[in-house]
């Protein structure tokens, strides 16, 4: 069972909070059919609309770089990366901007749920029926009422990523 | 005021705006900017870059070997960026790209718009050496 905490919205830049220790704090959002979650501490903050220049020469899954204060940020399309489709794409959407080690990117998400605190023995193991794209990358799964939700493992997404464009 | 050449050059590709280094250019066909330089070959930029080709009115020389190759682009804009606007193209975007064609990217506005910096030197010893890989 995940309990909600805190939901950020806005570009306000934003931290999770420490939390009872027995439970994991994971940042929820859904992007197309698929609801995922993150470790709340690699979300350095969520923006609204923003413009995403396209670049050359890169995969499909990457649908360009966007602009924030200065630094350039490569936008991960999460649904081509995952061959999850066309998304309907909302005026609503928010760009989520990710920090992981040294690396920054962005994945949009049609909505943000929250920080869900995250009861102990609730994560499970990936489920078998995932994309193979998918199933790669995701480290566990919970669920949140009737909702499945699926731990990015952001070390295997970004290694995998490399590996894809270098097998071409 | 940017050191001479120390700034960079934008223009105009399928209908988008991109730039490039002025000192990574011989010359620009056309535009009278340093004597002209022959290029043994042109290529359209936009067809490379996978955008619809409008208009060329310009050629972008640089070097190529022992000769010199040439982009052709849509036009060139009188606006001169300064260097200091080029952020380095990030690491792990570096990865992710199937081609070593970007030097940076160019902020402006105030951070707004950004703006692809092509190396097109690099551009063309990859061309080349895709060549080479495809005939052998």
């Amino acid at each position: 069972m995940a309990e909600r905490r805190t939901a950020p919205t806005g570009s306000v830049a934003w931290s999770a909070e420490a939390g009872d220790a027995s439970r994991e704090l994971m940042f929820v959002f859904h992007r197309g059919s698929q609801t995922f979650a993150l470790p709340p501490t690699s979300v350095a903050e969520v923006l609204g609309q923003m413009e995403v220049t396209p670049v050359p020469f890169a995969p499909a899954w990457i649908e360009g770089v966007v602009g924030v204060r200065g630094d350039v940020v490569p936008v991960l399309a999460l649904q081509t990366y995952f061959g999850l489709g066309q998304v309907q794409e909302a005026a609503t959407r928010r760009l989520v901007v990710i920090r992981h080690e040294v690396h920054t990117l962005a994945v949009w998400a049609d909505r943000i749920v929250g920080v869900e605190a995250i009861e102990p023995g609730a994560l499970e193991p990936p489920l078998g029926n995932l994309p193979e794209a998918m199933l790669k990358v995701c480290r566990a799964h919970f669920r949140m009422g009737e909702t499945v939700v699926h731990c990015l493992d952001l070390d295997q997404l970004l290694a995998e990523s490399r590996a894809r464009v270098v097998a071409g | 005021m940017a050191a001479r050449e120390d700034y960079l050059i934008e223009f105009k590709s399928g209908g988008r705006a991109f730039a490039a280094e002025a000192r990574s250019l011989r010359s620009i066909a056309g535009a009278g900017w340093r004597p002209a330089t022959r290029a043994s070959r042109r290529l359209v930029l936009a067809e490379l870059l996978g955008l619809r080709p409008g208009p060329g009115g310009r050629t972008l020389v640089v070097a190529w070997g022992e000769g010199n190759v040439g982009f052709v682009v849509e036009s060139i804009s009188k606006r001169q960026i300064e260097r200091q606007a080029i952020r380095p193209v990030p690491e792990l975007l570096r990865g992710w790209l199937q081609a070593p064609i970007l030097a940076g990217l160019a902020v402006l506005d105030g951070g707004q718009g950004l703006m692809h910096v092509l190396d097109l030197p690099r551009l063309a010893e990859w061309l080349a050496a895709a060549g080479e890989r495809d005939q052998s």
